[in-house]
């Protein structure tokens, strides 16, 4: 079984690393000038911006965004003395966890159908992408319509069935902090399963036919095969999208903004949304100080995600 | 190990790209500047922005600006006015989000003025606009428009736009129905009057504790209760006893019952009114500007409207509101500009064509002496004017605390009352 880096690696010798001295100081200077822009580019696009970032937390401003001086931690006092702050951040917390994991798993079933040939399978692949290429604002407020009690295409549909009265209040779906926040991440689910589908299925086509041959030949069932063979060569498209969907999540804004304001008070608001909120309310360095501590999780869950996964692997 | 550190860049860039389309535009300045170089007198532009008070297109304020900028233009062809219009829901963050980011328009017409005045942003009524048009206006809302500015000195930087007071309207059609002969005088009236028509399948009370309005239902409520957001000091009393057992009373009386619409704390205004404007719901509390909704909905002219129902009895002074003009003085070029178009935009015709077409009252003296012979449905709004009961706007902490409230005070009738009260409490005490 060969992995993505060894077929990837060239079997032609590397040519030999030039000695030192012979040209001195420019040459060594060389590859900056092809390195360089991108150096460039990640000083000005990914550091310049964490150090504004990080310097605008500790500053004090005022409700208009006037700079009225150093403020040290105070910011960051204020941030961890909000009262719904500590609710808001388990409400991340199970926002991330639910809305991926549930992804991830969708997509698999997902993937494993469209890879399948069946008639109109260009057609039924071109759909899937429908949730990812719409505005997630606009599926946010369609959504929002759907969900209207009384009249809400959602509500008529249950009340079709005989699950809800759509004119009671349970069919206020989004008036509730609970159901409001399910839906949320129902819709959330709904436009992350696109791109995580199509990352499984350009997994599920680098699987070499002769896997499964040799697989069958050994006369292992399907589930085991699917589960000994195919799970384990999808582990790297599987990582990629999984990093990928906790980012993207965790820093969703529309859906909830949409959808419920974050409220009834803050109680459907995430970290992304509740920034929003102090800053809107005037408090721009509580602001800017809880987008430090976003962006230290986000960091910071990356990175534990892929020691776990790593550890894993190294496991087998 | 290199893919570990590979995946965890591309998560860097890849978070620091969200987080970056989640920020704000940065500093870009003045769109608006428009200033040729050369000509004689050199063409501006000044932007305005203002909310709409219309429920459909064809009432839209728009329209009605769109017409005054037209007219004034065609007399200053060197000055052109950039409107821009927003929701009542979005305005406050409209403007805050432009005054962030250093593009405040030249002229706002809204809310709350005290707590920009006190940042040194906005020009004193008596230097922008001219000493006949700060003659005519109702000299007690004017009074309204006084704050301390940012060199501490008391004086009026809010300029009236338009005033309206609050009042009880019911559906008579509904009330008929359900038996009921007289309008509610006190809470237990409202209550009892509910459940009477809930009974038909309605809902009975219309409170909109969500974030477009809350602080003016808010008021209505607890200053029926003897209480309010001040207390006779004028101290900052949000949390007092008094408002704490209205919001008590609310949850138990009309929420818990299911007497209201579901969720108060969700619900905004506009969406009630017009609910109320197809009969839906039995009794809310609206200003003369819910009329011309009502004329469009199905409800026709089976509603009235009396004095807003207490705890004990009718409120005997009504809520005021009024709405303020403030002129921004970040573009100091747009001055002379922006002073001709407010004193072009307050006159008595506009005045007068606002408050027929919204059903609101005027801010000047010749449009309130007018209006009073030549829509005598409007005079006894426009005779309460001087004992109505206002926000605390001239505070500079009202604009802060004023959108706490909408943020959470829907929660007081879902949760410990106290404890929203409190937290509101806290940010107008800057605490």
């Amino acid at each position: 079984m060969t992995t993505h880096a060894e077929r990837g690696r060239s079997t032609r010798p590397r040519p030999r690393p030039r000695r030192r001295g012979s040209r001195p100081v420019l040459s060594g200077l060389a590859p900056l000038a092809w390195i360089g822009p991108a150096i460039a580019l990640i000083a000005f696009a990914v550091l310049w911006p964490v150090v504004k970032m990080a310097q605008s937390s500790t500053r004090h401003w005022s409700r208009y965004g006037v700079d009225l001086g150093s403020n040290g931690t105070d910011n960051y006092s204020k941030l961890f003395g909000e009262q719904d702050l500590s609710g808001v951040l388990m409400r991340t917390g199970i926002w991330v966890v639910v809305v991926v994991s549930v992804t991830m798993v969708v997509s698999l079933g997902v993937a494993q159908l469209f890879n399948q040939r069946f008639p109109g399978r260009t057609v039924a692949r071109w759909a899937l992408i429908a949730p990812w290429a719409a505005s997630v604002m606009m599926t946010a407020i369609i959504f929002k319509y759907m969900l209207y009690q009384g009249y809400g295409f959602i509500n008529i549909l249950l009340d079709d069935v005989g699950l809800v009265d759509r004119g009671s209040p349970t069919a206020d779906w989004l008036g509730h902090s609970t159901s409001g926040f399910i839906w949320e991440m129902a819709v959330a689910v709904f436009v992350s399963i696109p791109f995580t589908s199509y990352t499984v299925i350009a997994g599920l086509q680098t699987v070499p036919a002769e896997v499964y041959e040799a697989a069958k030949m050994d006369g292992a069932s399907k589930v085991r095969t699917y589960f000994s063979v195919t799970l384990p060569m999808l582990r790297p498209s599987l990582l990629v999208a999984a990093v990928i969907n906790v980012m993207n999540v965790f820093n969703s804004f529309p859906i909830i903004w949409e959808m419920t304001r974050g409220g009834p008070g803050y109680d459907t608001s995430t970290t992304t949304v509740f920034m929003w909120v102090l800053k809107k309310g005037g408090h721009i360095g509580e602001s800017a100080a809880l987008s430090v501590v976003n962006f230290l999780l986000v960091i910071v869950i990356v990175f534990a995600f892929l020691k776990v996964s790593k550890w894993n692997s190294e496991a087998d | 190990m290199k893919r570990l550190a590979t995946l965890a860049a591309t998560g860097l860039v890849a978070s620091l790209a969200l987080s970056a389309c989640s920020s704000s535009k940065s500093s870009a300045g003045g769109s608006s500047t428009g200033g040729n170089s050369g000509d004689s007198a050199k063409p501006v532009t000044i932007s305005l922005l203002a909310p709409s008070y219309g429920s459909s297109d064809k009432d839209d304020t728009k329209l009605y600006w769109q017409q005054i900028i037209n007219d004034f233009q065609a007399k200053n062809p060197n000055i052109k006015v950039d409107l821009q219009m927003a929701t009542w829901d979005n305005l406050a963050t409209k403007l805050t989000t432009a005054i962030q980011n250093n593009d405040a328009p030249d002229l706002f017409e809204g809310g709350g003025y005290a707590d920009v005045a006190a940042q040194g942003l906005l020009y004193k009524a008596s230097d922008i606009v001219s000493a006949d048009t700060l003659k005519n206006l109702i000299p007690h809302v004017a009074e309204l428009g006084q704050t301390k500015g940012a060199d501490g000195q008391q004086a009026q930087y809010g300029i009236p736009f338009t005033t309206s007071t609050r009042a009880f309207f019911y559906n008579t059609d509904l009330f008929k129905q359900a038996g009921i002969t007289d309008a509610p005088k006190t809470w237990a009236d409202v209550a009892a009057d509910a459940a009477k028509i809930k009974a038909l399948g309605k809902t009975g009370f219309g409170l909109p504790l969500g974030s477009e309005e809350a602080q003016a239902e808010t008021y209505l409520w607890t200053l029926g209760n003897g209480g309010g957001y001040k207390d006779a000091s004028g101290k900052w009393a949000i949390n007092s006893p008094q408002n704490v057992e209205t919001f008590q009373w609310l949850t138990a009386n009309l929420v818990k019952p299911g007497l209201t619409e579901s969720d108060p704390a969700t619900k905004k205004r506009t969406d009630l009114w017009k609910d109320f404007a197809s009969g839906n719901i039995g009794m809310i509390n609206g200003s003369p500007a819910l009329i011309p909704i009502l004329k469009q909905g199905t409800i026709g002219d089976n509603w009235k409207s009396v004095a807003i129902p207490g705890k004990t009895g009718p409120l005997s002074s009504p809520l005021g509101v009024a709405d303020f003009i403030e002129a921004f003085n970040t573009k100091k070029d747009h001055k002379a500009a922006v002073s001709k178009f407010l004193d072009f935009a307050l006159q008595k015709q506009y005045q007068e064509q606002f408050d027929n077409e919204y059903m609101l009252l005027p801010a000047t003296q010749d449009a309130a002496t007018e209006l009073s012979t030549q829509t005598p449905s409007l005079k006894p709004f426009i005779d309460a004017l001087p004992s109505a009961a206002w926000y605390p706007s001239s505070d500079p902490q009202w604009d802060p605390t004023s959108q706490k409230i909408k943020d959470i005070v829907g929660k007081a009738v879902s949760s410990d009352p106290k404890g929203v009260l409190d937290q509101i409490q806290a940010v107008a005490t800057g605490s």
